[in-house]
C-alpha cells in the first residue's frame, strides 16, 4: 500500500510539482492574469490616437476579452508544464522521482485543474477589480457581475447557472485542460497543433456519423413518439435550469472521467 | 543485489539484448563496456526501470524495476549521458529534488559541487554541458543511492574534473552500493571499476573482477613478442600483450587491452572464464 499512496510522500511530491510549475509557468501565468491591465492600456492608447480622447473598454468588450487569455491558458499551459515528460532527458528524470504513479497523477490533476485555473482567475479578477477601483470610467468589476441576473433578463429566468457561472467556467476550463494535457503527453512535437487537428478530425467524424446515423433514426422516432417528445420538450422548458446543469455536470463527469483515465494510462505507458 | 535472467530487449524488430544473464553484487563498482550499439545504455535504462524487458527477469533487491515503485526508486539513481537543463539554481534543484532520497545530504551536495569546482548558485539552464554534468554527478552522489547507474559519466568533463570525479565516486559511495558505470573512456575510470562487464551483441562476453582477470590473463608490458598473445599493441618503448596466464604470474590489468583481447577472441575468453 505504501508503494501506491503515502500521504507525506504525496505532500512532498505536490510541493515539488508546484515549485516546478512555478518555475516553468509562473511568469506566463502572471502575464495572463495581468491581461486586463495590458488590455486597458492598449485600448486607451488606441482611443487616444483615434478618437483624440481617453476611453476605457466597456463591460461587453471586457467580457469578450476575458476569453482570450482564458482559452490561451487552457490550451498552452498543459504542454508547458508537462509536455517535457515525452522528452527523453527530462521525462526519464520525472519517471524516476521516488513517488508513486498515483501520487504523480493526483498532483498533476490538482495543479492542472485547480491550482493554475484558480490562480489565473484570482489574478485576473484582482487586476480587473483594481482597475475598476483606480479608474473611475472603468465600470463594474467583472467579479461583481451577476451572470444569473443577466441570464434572467435575456432568457426569461429559465436557466440559472450553479455557482453564479463559475462552475460552468471551471467545467469548460477542465475539459479544455484535460484534452490538451492528454495531447501534451501523447505527442512528442507540436503538441497543441496536433491536439487541435485531432479535435477537428473527431468533430468532423462525429458530425458525419451524426448526420448519417442520427437523422434517419431520429426522424421515425419523432413520428412514433411525437406526443411523448412534445411532453418531454415542455418538461425540459419547465425545468431547463435543472436539465442544463445536469447535462453539463454529466458531460464533465463522463468526458473528464474518460480523459483522466486516458491520462492515467498514458502515464503508465511512458517509457524512455 | 541485482539478478538478471535471460533478459531480452528489442527496439521494434531490431533485437538489442538477448539472453543476458548476470548477477551484480553489493559493494562493487561495475564497469560496463562494449562497442557502440551493443545495448549498454539500454541495459542501464532497463535496470533503472525506464523500459520494460521483452522477456526475461530483472530483480533489484527482489523488486521489478519497471513497476517503478517508490521503495525501489528511492534506493536508486540513474544518471544519463545527456542531462536536462532545469530552469532553477543548482542549489534549489538539489534542495527540492533531494527530499525524495532518504539518504540525500545537502551538505554532501555542496561539498561535491565545491570539489568539482561548480557554482551551486548558478542557474542550471545557464550552465555549460560540463558544469551541468558535474551538478548532476554531485546530486547523484549526494543521494547516496544503493544502486547507482552512470551512463558515460566522464563525457564532457575536463581533465581535472575526471580525477575529481574518480575521487568523489570512491569517497561518496557507500559500502553496500552497487554502482554500474557504462563507459567508452576506460582510461578515465581505470583503478576505479572492478569488476568488468563486457557486453557484445546479444551476449555477455565477460563479467569478472580484476583479480579474476589477472589470474586468467597475463598483461605483458615487455619488448618480447609472445606467439600465443590474444592481443598485441605497440606502445612507445615496447608492447602491451594479453596472453592466457599459464604460470599464475601477477600483472596489472590494462582495461583497454583487455577489451580488445576479449573482442578479438570471444570464444577463447569465454571458455577461459567459464573454467
Amino acid at each position: 500500500m505504501e508503494n501506491v499512496f503515502d500521504f507525506s510522500r504525496f505532500w512532498k511530491y505536490f510541493r515539488y510539482d508546484l515549485r516546478q510549475a512555478y518555475s516553468r509557468y509562473g511568469v506566463n501565468l502572471l502575464m495572463l492574469g495581468l491581461m486586463p491591465v495590458f488590455f486597458c492600456v492598449v485600448w486607451s492608447i488606441i482611443s487616444l490616437l483615434l478618437n483624440q480622447g481617453w476611453t476605457t473598454p466597456d463591460i461587453g468588450f471586457r467580457i469578450g476579452f476575458f476569453w482570450v487569455p482564458f482559452i490561451a491558458l487552457c490550451i498552452f499551459f498543459p504542454s508547458k508544464l508537462y509536455g517535457h515528460l515525452t522528452d527523453r532527458r527530462p521525462g526519464s528524470e520525472w519517471l524516476l522521482i521516488p513517488a508513486s504513479r498515483l501520487e504523480k497523477f493526483l498532483s498533476m490533476m490538482l495543479i492542472s485543474l485547480f491550482v493554475i485555473p484558480v490562480a489565473f482567475l484570482l489574478l485576473y479578477v484582482c487586476a480587473d477589480g483594481l482597475l475598476s477601483l483606480v479608474i473611475p470610467d472603468y465600470g463594474t468589476a467583472l467579479v461583481s457581475l451577476n451572470l444569473n441576473q443577466i441570464l434572467a433578463e435575456k432568457a426569461e429566468g429559465i436557466i440559472r447557472l450553479t455557482g453564479g457561472g463559475f462552475w460552468l467556467l471551471w467545467m469548460m476550463a477542465a475539459e479544455y485542460i484535460l484534452v490538451f494535457l492528454l495531447g501534451a503527453l501523447c505527442f512528442r512535437k507540436a503538441k497543441v497543433g496536433y491536439t487541435i487537428l485531432v479535435l477537428m478530425g473527431l468533430g468532423f467524424v462525429t458530425s458525419i456519423l451524426g448526420t448519417l446515423l442520427g437523422l434517419p433514426m431520429l426522424g421515425p422516432a419523432m413520428d412514433m413518439y411525437e406526443e411523448k417528445v412534445e411532453a418531454m420538450a415542455l418538461q425540459f422548458v419547465e425545468h431547463a435550469d435543472f436539465y442544463v446543469n445536469l447535462f453539463l455536470s454529466l458531460r464533465l463527469l463522463i468526458l473528464g472521467g474518460g480523459l483522466s483515465l486516458a491520462i492515467w494510462f498514458r502515464l503508465k505507458a511512458l517509457k524512455h | 543485489m541485482i539478478q538478471i535472467d535471460n533478459l531480452a530487449f528489442s527496439y521494434g524488430a531490431a533485437p538489442v539484448l538477448k539472453n543476458i544473464t548476470m548477477k551484480l553484487e553489493e559493494g562493487r563498482i561495475y564497469g560496463l563496456l562494449g562497442e557502440n550499439g551493443v545495448g549498454k545504455t539500454t541495459l542501464l535504462t532497463l535496470l533503472a526501470g525506464l523500459k520494460r524487458p521483452n522477456s526475461g527477469i530483472i530483480q533489484v533487491d527482489g523488486q521489478t524495476p519497471f513497476r517503478r515503485e517508490p521503495s525501489l526508486l528511492s534506493l536508486q539513481y540513474y544518471l544519463p549521458d545527456e542531462v536536462a537543463p532545469v530552469p532553477m539554481k543548482a542549489e534549489a534543484f538539489a534542495r527540492a529534488t533531494g527530499v525524495f532520497w532518504p539518504r540525500f545530504s545537502m551538505d554532501d551536495f555542496l561539498s561535491l559541487m565545491k570539489e568539482l569546482e561548480t557554482d551551486s548558485t548558478k542557474r542550471m539552464d545557464a550552465m555549460s554541458a560540463g558544469q551541468l554534468k558535474k551538478t548532476y554527478i554531485s546530486f547523484a552522489l549526494a543521494c547516496h543511492p544503493k544502486y547507482l547507474y552512470l551512463d558515460e559519466p566522464t563525457n564532457g568533463l575536463d581533465i581535472p574534473s575526471k580525477s575529481q570525479f574518480r575521487a568523489a565516486l570512491m569517497r561518496y559511495t557507500s559500502e553496500d552500493a552497487v554502482v554500474v558505470v557504462s563507459t567508452h573512456q576506460v582510461r578515465d575510470l581505470e583503478n576505479v571499476i572492478d569488476p568488468i562487464v563486457i557486453l557484445d551483441k546479444q551476449d555477455v562476453l565477460l563479467n569478472a573482477s580484476l583479480e579474476e582477470v589477472s589470474s586468467k590473463l597475463f598483461f605483458d608490458y615487455g619488448q618480447e613478442l609472445h606467439p600465443d598473445a590474444l592481443y598485441c599493441e605497440q606502445l612507445p618503448g615496447g608492447f602491451i600483450q594479453v596472453c592466457p596466464n599459464t604460470t599464475g604470474a601477477d600483472s596489472k590489468v590494462n582495461i583497454e587491452a583487455l577489451f580488445n583481447a576479449v573482442h578479438r577472441n570471444k570464444e577463447i575468453v569465454k571458455s577461459l572464464f567459464k573454467a
